[in-house]
């Protein structure tokens, strides 16, 4: 649905995105990641025709952006970073507006505004003035404009940003529904913890293309398979039990006992944990290791200089899979006792 | 031109709920109405003396033969129909530069900007809503002046503000003052993010008008149907130059990268 060959957007000396390469399927929802500055907005502003690239094509929904930027916004909504409301209309007024733009006809128009103000809660203030509505009402209205067209492809600039948590959550589970209807979303956040939980994959951008990849697969690629396994003492005898198993790839000791790295977790953790017994261990708890979707994006980030050049020497603790495990291990101190979000499930 | 309209109807619906620009729309109007319609009320009941209208009768010949009162009056008129030529050039470049500031201040151009509307729809959106008022009001002002002076002032002094001068100032020069004005407005409104700057500048605007006023009243300025003709056609070269550069600072590249 969506496609970017070589997409590079220059201001001056500036590279702003340099030569992206990117592709999202039809219903896809697709995160894109990456710090301030890294071209998330930019490559947003390319891919819906508001300015043109440098060099490089997109394509979305078939047409080609720059040419046919024109049919481009008629099948995209795009969920600016700041509301973009007009203050003094009211909601009714800001949604009519925008359906008239599209060139709705008057019948459904006024259908699709009701139904959005009422999917999202605005109905009881439809007629006020949106300068009296709170940040997060603000934001569903801008969803809400966004969307009353219908479109194949959305694209969403931190939609949950300076949200309380309810008014976040509603927003979320309005997003989810809106890929559940098919249709094809790009999501631009910093909240990882988000992007975790709705992205079918994330792009991690800085300036150009990072990684890209379901959230699962790249943790899995950071750390591995690891399992922590809890024992209340740790010796030479049971460690070496463990790495003379076969499937074992790597054991480790640590503080609370050992981490483990295995092919396949579900088949292998029931013959390690028999192992374990037998050489004497007591096993208090058994968990997989899981990186969280933060520590896979400063991982690959810190890797890459800003200007998206050649990644520097890597430091001690950074990049290898053996000072990940350290880290990791260091993680697991921490999930021994109560396990932190998204670190171990 | 549903969107076209779509659009015109917004900065309407925002107007009329900004009680400071609606002050800019009305008040302006009713100053510059009801300030000579009493003047030429007033002076009625002054004595005027042949010798005190002599300078303007020697300037303007076809006025010999007349009263001094009505010298008085007529003079008066001319200046006072001059600045009914404020109303255009002020009113759309307020509107203009209250919308694409406020555009800017709320970043409503950026959703504005990812829908199928053309940057020309809005454009001519933008410059249609702040034009049609400023004319509308000007034109209105004046036929409101000609029905009141048709009844204080005497026919000939009548006959000077309905004169063909005066209509082809009125309805010719004014709406190409106010297209003028609203393109000033907007690329004034391209560089600066606030309103009040942006009046401040688009004031030079208004200083030739005033200057030609206070020529007229020092005798270096005569006012004629083919000098109003000739302003018409500057205007009229001016007016493209300042669409031109209006449609080309209005691109969605440049309101989103080199705007500030």
């Amino acid at each position: 649905m969506i496609r970017a060959e070589g997409l590079t957007r220059r201001f001056g000396d500036l590279v702003a995105v340099d030569g992206l390469d990117l592709r999202v399927e039809e219903g896809e929802l697709l995160g894109l990641l990456g710090p301030n500055g890294a071209g998330k907005t930019t490559t947003v502003r390319m891919l819906t025709g508001l300015i043109v690239p440098t060099r490089g094509r997109a394509f979305v929904g078939g047409y080609e952006v720059g040419p046919e930027s024109d049919r481009v916004r008629r099948i995209i909504g795009l969920l600016t970073e700041a509301p973009g409301l007009y203050e003094k209309l009211s909601a009714w007024r800001n949604l009519d507006f925008y359906g008239r733009l599209h060139d709705l006809p008057d019948d459904f128009r006024e259908r699709q505004v009701e139904r959005y103000l009422r999917l999202l809660d605005l109905w009881d203030r439809r007629a006020e003035p949106v300068s009296g509505f709170s940040r997060g009402m603000k934001q569903k209205l801008a969803i809400a404009r966004a969307v009353l067209h219908e479109p194949k492809v959305l694209f969403l600039d931190e939609p949950t940003s300076g949200l309380d948590p309810e008014s976040a959550h509603t927003v979320r589970d309005f997003v989810t529904e809106l890929r559940q209807e098919g249709r094809t979303i790009v999501l631009c956040t910093h909240n990882l913890d988000e992007a975790d939980r709705l992205c079918d994959r994330v792009a991690i951008i800085r300036q150009r293309l990072i990684k890209i990849d379901a959230p699962e697969n790249l943790r899995t690629q950071l750390y591995g398979h690891l399992v922590a396994v809890g024992l209340r003492r740790v010796t030479p005898e049971i460690l070496g039990a463990v790495r003379r198993l076969p499937f074992v790839r790597e054991a480790r000791q640590e503080e609370s006992g050992l981490v483990v790295r295995l092919a396949d977790p579900p088949e292998e953790t029931p013959a390690l944990v028999r192992a374990l017994v037998e050489a004497g261990a007591d096993v208090q708890s058994v968990g997989e290791v899981r990186a969280s979707l933060e520590e896979v994006y400063l991982s690959l980030v810190r890797e890459r200089p800003p200007s998206g050049g050649p990644a520097p020497a890597r430091k001690a603790g950074q990049g290898s899979a053996e000072s990940v495990v350290a880290g990791g291990a260091g993680d697991l101190r921490r999930v021994g006792g109560e396990a932190a979000p998204g670190e171990r499930r | 031109m549903r969107r076209l309209l779509a659009i015109v109807g917004k900065e309407w619906a925002e107007t009329i709920r900004n009680r400071l620009l609606l002050v800019t729309v009305f008040v302006m109007p009713a100053v510059f109405l009801v300030l000579p319609l009493v003047m030429l009320y007033a002076i009625q009941s002054e004595p005027v003396e042949p010798r005190d209208v002599a300078r303007f009768v020697e300037m303007m010949p076809q006025l010999a033969g007349l009263s001094p009162l009505e010298v008085t009056q007529i003079v008066l008129l001319n200046q006072f129909l001059l600045f009914y030529l404020l109303m255009p050039s002020i009113i759309p470049m307020t509107v203009a530069a209250f919308s694409i500031i406020g555009e800017k201040q709320a970043r409503s151009l950026e959703p504005l900007l990812a829908t199928p509307v053309s940057t020309g729809e809005i454009l001519l959106g933008k410059a249609v809503a702040a034009i049609v008022p400023a004319v509308v009001v000007t034109w209105v002002s004046y036929g409101f002046f000609v029905v009141v002076s048709f009844f204080i002032a005497s026919p000939v002094v009548w006959l000077a503000v309905v004169n063909s001068m005066w209509l082809l100032a009125i309805l010719v020069i004014s709406p190409l003052l106010a297209v003028l004005s609203v393109f000033v407005g907007i690329i004034i409104s391209s560089r600066v993010n606030d309103t009040r700057i942006a009046q401040q500048v688009g004031g030079f605007l208004v200083l030739p008008i005033v200057g030609i006023a206070v020529g007229q009243t020092a005798g270096a300025v005569l006012f004629s149907l083919e000098a109003f003709a000739a302003a018409a056609l500057a205007l009229v070269a001016v007016d493209a130059g300042v669409f031109a550069l209006g449609v080309r600072l209005f691109r969605r590249d440049r309101i989103l990268t080199q705007w500030r």
